[in-house]
């Protein structure tokens, strides 16, 4: 009896587990299965099917009409086994022949090299809410395609997983590396005489959200990575590609540029707009080329490039310079397992120099960014490509990442408004490639209040890779805006102020842990000056709050004629668990509140 | 679906089954099941989006469904740009040219302008400003027509799991530190027939007036320009002063907004009355902020009467547009008596 009770309360947990997750859901995949063979010749065998429950208009309209299959088919070949939509009437409808077409993959247009892939569509028909869908199909991949039989599956899909199955077949002799992140699931390994086989089975996967701010790379997301081979990054940078060869067109722009530009930096910069601005960029992920890159040589030909492409095109020219570099790729901290790698996890790929004592600074083969994008990235690994050796990874360093102005202002009784404000930045909010590539920029790094017009002169106090100092004198003839018969003065707004990162539209509700950007100290210290002809209507504002998330402080004290204004900033916590961003915002409602961004006045 | 396509109208039969198809074949469905209920209804071109020159030319990048009524005139249909919105024909392509296919031959024709009325949108706000600056309100959105289906398609164009912050960030637009309290969007949104769309929300805004010792400076919500999404007019941007050729809205338009705020006793609204008017055959607008008893009632009227805009039209619909942002704008003052 007792066990008969206990039976009746799992069943009745289980079923009203699964109605929560349908509750909220447009769909449901009431079985997913992937499965990834190789076989005994070299040759792999991706085999995947599912089971997917319409359940709204959203769904059936817009979401699943449609299924995408990409595949190179110089190395694959698709077939598709099954595509059928059981009706809510129990009306079995198999997509019919004209339902299967193929195309162009989306990113791979305007780029002959890889024109030659293809994307299946396959048109579900038959479908409505209630329907549910069974589709099947197996891509089967030459020998030596892939560098080896490899994996990168995150487990939540676009809807929720009733099971979920993921199977790797080995031969015997054979034997897989694989990492289950963010999960505790045990992989059952058994052999069926022709195989070893690793099986995971999952129940109840929740979906992918569209919450904003989940973490980067989404390695906090469940995600199992798996591969055959220990000498995968070995045999990628074993290319002809990696030998960083160029032809004589490359040697005379690289000249052309170094008769203009004697600083390592600065030809680096300048080698980097070319190869970001003159060279498309193409989307196409490099595992449907089977990671094989295309030579420096054909990529400055062609004109376009992937971004692990455009990365050797950047590297061969910086080296034809005699710049000492290397290219790397980015991955999420803890990817490597017992130095196997899984290139699929690579997320970034960028070329990192060696500047000597200016110490080492990456920069990206497909945009310009402000800073070297991988200041403050703790979370986050750079994987050394380098021929011949064994993948080495390289730790990224959280630095002190400031936004830091000390200003004193003086308003007259036109409205016009002069002084002094000293600014820093620092670590990934020191916009230091910015400046480097054009030191008036300087000029435009106020985002609010100020405007580069504002900006009489300035002086650049200190400039290193991780620390800006700059000294502006502010002129200002136009600061306060009038309405209603009073007048409003906006404060100065620094670029990297949090503020300006999105955060304003955070919802309530939140299930995935946030990431933000990166952790920050800002602070604002202004002493502005009134004329005798205007008073203040803003109050005097003191707030303090202190939470799992950070400190924000925010003062508004009238001294005489002068307000005093203080606004500090911290944010501490890189990811917030959800129950902890409602702290978070806490934080964020007091700092982006317009009334503690603006000083309101009254011309007496 | 395949090659072979071009202008040909699938059977009926294989678009039931196949339950999907392009516009060509929705159109013919439509057809099917309208010549099966006994109506006369035949397929007809048209070109969303853009004009039809008069040149017998294929100008066509869409398809749909005419049926004659009982007066003999034919009604336009479409299959495809309607699911989930309140009208048989998307108001979206009115002063569209089309051709229709009909046995005894069409001209080019042009689709009537839909009264702005048909798309209503209307968002009604009762609040109260607490002395601390706060705002605790609830507010009525309802919408028809094509501004019911921008309302509505918070829900219908997206997950489920988003509804609820789909319009709570309408909110946090507008002041960030907003609360939504309570959102009712009734029974099942995705049951358009059942009526308009209609939104009752609770909401509470801390800090959100600035309170000094005698002032109090604010923004009536309802003001704000919630809802922008449903409120193409307002993505215009009317510094331009003047303009050469026609402009488009994607439809004509009717905005009411309503907010009755109760002040914190023993504070007057500095101005006592605003009104800002515009007036013209194309767009009008009436906005009015006055001080009643304890109360300050706020009510605009922006009454936007096309899709596609002449030149001359640019004037009277920049002035509508700056007066509804006029009081976006500008915050209320009070003062303390």
């Amino acid at each position: 009896m007792k066990i008969f009770i206990i039976s009746l309360i799992i069943i009745f947990c289980i079923v009203n587990g699964l109605s929560a997750q349908e509750e909220n859901a447009d769909a449901l995949f009431l079985k997913q299965r992937k499965e990834f063979v190789l076989n005994a010749d070299g040759s792999m065998d991706y085999n995947y099917s599912h089971q997917l429950k319409l359940i709204t208009y959203l769904a059936s309209d817009k979401q699943y009409g449609e299924s995408f299959i990409v595949f190179n088919p110089a190395f694959q070949q698709l077939s598709i086994h099954k595509a059928q939509t059981t009706m809510v009437s129990g009306r079995k409808v198999k997509s019919p022949d004209n339902a299967f077409n193929e195309v162009l993959p989306q990113f791979a247009p305007n780029a002959p090299a890889f024109n030659h892939l293809r994307e299946m569509v396959v048109t579900h028909t038959g479908i409505e809410p209630g329907a549910t869908v069974d589709f099947a199909y197996t891509i089967h991949s030459k020998r030596d395609f892939m560098p080896s039989l490899m994996g990168n599956e995150l487990l939540p899909a676009t809807a929720p997983v009733r099971e979920l199955e993921i199977v790797v077949k080995v031969p015997l002799t054979q034997s897989i590396s694989y990492q289950l992140f963010n999960n505790k699931t045990n992989a059952i390994i058994k052999s069926d005489g022709v195989y070893k086989i690793y099986t995971w089975k999952f129940s109840n996967v929740k979906a992918l959200t569209h919450e904003a701010f989940q973490s980067k790379d989404n390695r906090l997301l469940p995600r199992l990575s798996f591969s055959t081979g220990k000498l995968t990054i070995e045999m990628i940078t074993a290319q002809p590609a990696f030998a960083l060869e160029v032809n004589d067109a490359m040697k005379a722009v690289v000249e052309t540029i170094k008769t203009k530009e004697t600083n390592p930096l600065q030809i680096a910069l300048h080698i980097q707009e070319l190869v970001v601005g003159d060279f498309s960029t193409i989307a196409v992920p490099p595992a449907y080329t089977g990671f094989r890159l295309r030579t420096p040589v054909e990529v400055w030909n062609s004109n376009y490039g992937t971004e692990p492409e455009k990365a050797l095109l950047f590297a061969a020219l910086l080296k034809q310079a005699g710049i000492n570099c290397i290219v790397s790729a980015a991955a999420f901290k803890g990817f490597m397992d017992n130095q196997m790698a899984n290139p699929l996890l690579f997320s970034e790929y960028y070329v990192l120099i060696d500047f000597g004592k200016a110490g080492n600074i990456a920069l990206s083969p497909i945009k310009l960014n402000d800073q070297n994008p991988l200041v403050s990235q703790p979370n986050r690994e750079l994987a050394i490509l380098t021929p011949g050796k064994g993948l080495k990874t390289v730790r990224i360093d959280q630095e002190k990442n400031q936004v830091q102005l000390d200003g004193k202002l003086i308003l007259d009784d036109n409205g016009k408004t002069t002084g002094l404000c000293n600014v820093l930045w620092s670590g990934i909010m020191q916009p230091y490639l910015r400046i480097m590539r054009n030191e008036k920029a300087v000029s435009g790094l106020f985002t609010d209040g100020i405007n580069t017009q504002d900006i009489k002169t300035y002086i650049v106090n200190e400039n290193k890779p991780l620390l800006l100092k700059v000294n502006y004198t502010i002129d200002k003839s136009d600061a306060l805006h009038e309405s209603s018969g009073l007048y409003y003065m906006s404060l100065p707004q620094l670029i990297g102020d949090a503020a300006l990162w999105g955060l304003s539209e955070l919802p309530t509700t939140r299930t995935e842990s946030l990431e933000l950007p990166v952790v920050t100290d800002q602070e604002y210290n202004l002493v502005i000056t009134l004329p005798a002809t205007v008073t203040l209507i803003s109050p005097d504002i003191k707030k303090n709050v202190k939470n799992s998330a950070g400190t924000v402080e925010i003062s508004f004290k009238k001294e005489g004629q002068a307000v005093v204004i203080t606004r500090k900033l911290s944010l501490s916590t890189l990811v917030l668990k959800p129950e902890q961003v409602s702290d978070l915002k806490v934080l964020m409602n007091v700092w982006f509140n317009k009334n503690y961004r603006q000083l309101i006045l009254k011309k007496i | 679906m395949g090659p072979g396509e071009g202008f040909t109208l699938h059977k009926g039969e294989m678009t039931f089954l196949d339950r999907c198809g392009v516009c060509k074949d929705k159109a013919g469905m439509l057809i099917t099941m309208l010549r099966a209920a006994g109506f006369e209804s035949y397929p007809a071109m048209t070109m969303a989006g853009s004009r039809i020159d008069y040149i017998p030319a294929d100008q066509f990048n869409h398809s749909v469904t005419v049926v004659k009524t009982h007066d003999g005139k034919y009604k336009m249909l479409d299959p495809t740009w309607v699911p989930f919105l309140r009208e048989l024909w998307s108001s979206a392509e009115q002063q569209q040219g089309y051709v229709m296919g009909v046995p005894e031959g069409a001209d080019l024709l042009y689709t009537p302008v839909s009264d702005a009325a048909n798309h209503y949108l209307r968002i009604t706000g009762t609040s109260e400003l607490k002395s601390d600056g706060s705002l605790e309100g609830d507010l009525i959105v309802t919408a028809e027509g094509q501004s019911d289906g921008a309302i509505r398609c918070n829900f219908t164009g997206s997950a489920k799991s988003d509804w609820k912050s789909n319009i709570e960030k309408e909110l946090l637009r507008i002041a960030p530190q907003a609360q939504l309290l309570a959102l009712d969007y009734g029974k099942d949104p995705y049951d358009y027939m059942a009526g308009p769309i209609l939104l009752k929300i609770k909401y509470r805004i801390p800090d959100y007036a600035v309170v000094t010792a005698d002032q109090i400076v604010f923004t009536p919500f309802v003001a704000s320009n919630l809802f922008r999404g449903a409120q193409g007019q307002l993505s215009f941007n009317t510094t331009l002063k003047d303009r050469k050729y026609s402009f488009t809205d994607r439809c004509s338009r009717l905005v009411e907004l309503k907010e009755t705020v109760k002040l914190p006793v023993g504070f007057r609204f500095d101005r006592g009355k605003i009104n800002m008017h515009s007036s013209d055959a194309a767009v009008s607008s009436d906005g009015k902020l006055v001080q009643q008893g304890q109360n300050l009632e706020f009510t605009f009227k922006g009454q936007y009467n096309k899709r596609i805009y002449e030149a001359r039209d640019w004037e009277p619909f920049r002035l509508a547009v700056d007066n509804q942002n006029f009081f976006a704008l500008n915050p209320v003052v009070l003062i303390k008596q």
